[in-house]
């Protein structure tokens, strides 16, 4: 478990003026709260945040000010357009209390299925688990090299220690897939044909019906 | 083609695109993926043709998710027709995109062939997009 040091600034206004005012300042609005203790409005670096959602991070040591609290991230809130964080949440961990976070996964190796035509497909990019912040995972990793046409890897093939996963067991993470072959150029008839077809109209009275 | 099969109205308003796509706005089901960066209508035409042009340039390897679909009818005016008489009849059919809203998503291919075929697609749209990668959306 690897420890990061994020500087953060208490911020007594809110509403979305304020937090608009912050981002054109270069400084990322946020939330801390957990711990049964009063939620505080923060704001961050908008280039130290940056830097350090690039890499893993686990437990991160907030200091709001003079303080420090440890927490982890809960949800970062991206623009829809340009994709820059808009603001973060984060959680206080409490020592010794289990906490519910969602960890991603690292895919290791290339499929041996893909070698022979298969294609990988991935379900899940991340997984909730429960767990102990002493043993809260950066990311977890996958080995997928063994992996050939027809095999899958489940949420029950992990194989969890210290951490109790919240999703379905048999939930598939990961699987190769034989390559469907398309049928060659069906589609340019198919525009021709549905062009005149229109489709069924729930609300239609009987006489409408009947008149078409 | 993409159309409904049952619709409750057969004809609808024009309306608004005010905004950014709150919604289908990130990836969901494969790696490389098609973001428009403007507000526009997708016809189902420009779908079938961006599809089969991603579809031709990954040689039909991979997967490939259409994350729009057109269920709003446009409606035409016959030529040299007179004002008035009534709404014309269903023409076409339109997807309704907000700037920022994913479009297509595909997996199972290179970074190189995706970001291509991606290339070839965005040629076929009416619309500005946008490539972007699952990690560095």
């Amino acid at each position: 478990m690897s420890e990061v040091v994020l500087s953060a600034e208490k911020r007594i206004e809110t509403g979305k003026g304020v937090a608009g005012r912050l981002r054109r300042a270069g400084r990322i609005p946020g939330v801390m709260y957990g711990a049964k203790i009063e939620p505080d409005a923060i704001s961050l670096d908008k280039i130290e945040l940056g830097r350090l959602l690039r890499k893993d991070h686990s437990i991160i040591n907030v200091k709001v000010g003079s303080d420090d609290q440890k927490a982890v991230i809960k949800e970062i809130q991206n623009h829809p357009v340009s994709g820059e964080v808009t603001h973060v949440d984060f959680m206080r961990v409490v020592a010794g209390q289990e906490i519910t976070v969602s960890v991603p996964f690292q895919f290791v190796g290339v499929a041996e299925g893909t070698k022979h035509g298969g294609v990988l497909t991935t379900l899940l990019n991340e997984i909730q688990i429960s767990v102990m912040p002493r043993f809260m995972p950066e990311n977890i990793e996958i080995d997928i090299s063994k992996l050939d046409i027809g095999d899958s890897i489940r949420i029950d093939d992990l194989g969890l220690e210290n951490m109790t996963a919240l999703s379905e067991g048999n939930e598939l993470i990961v699987q190769v897939v034989q390559q469907r072959k398309e049928e060659v150029e069906e589609t340019d008839e198919l525009l021709e044909d549905t062009e005149s077809v229109e489709p069924e109209v729930i609300t239609a009275r009987e006489d409408e019906k009947e008149s078409e | 083609m993409l159309m409904p099969k049952r619709v409750k109205y057969r004809k609808k308003q024009r309306g608004k695109m005010k905004g950014n796509a709150q919604r289908g706005n990130s990836i969901a089901f494969g790696t490389f993926a098609l973001k428009a960066m403007e507000s526009g209508w997708i016809t189902s035409r420009q779908i079938e043709a961006t599809r089969i042009a991603i579809t031709r340039h990954m040689k039909r390897e991979g997967k490939v998710w259409i994350r729009i679909f057109p269920d709003k009818p446009v409606t035409n005016k016959p030529a040299e027709t007179r004002m008035g008489k009534g709404k014309g009849s269903p023409e076409y059919w339109v997807a309704v995109v907000r700037s920022g809203r994913i479009l297509f998503e595909i997996e199972g291919i290179t970074f190189a062939i995706a970001k291509e075929a991606m290339r070839l697609a965005s040629h076929k749209l009416p619309i500005k997009t946008k490539f972007i990668h699952n990690e560095i959306q």
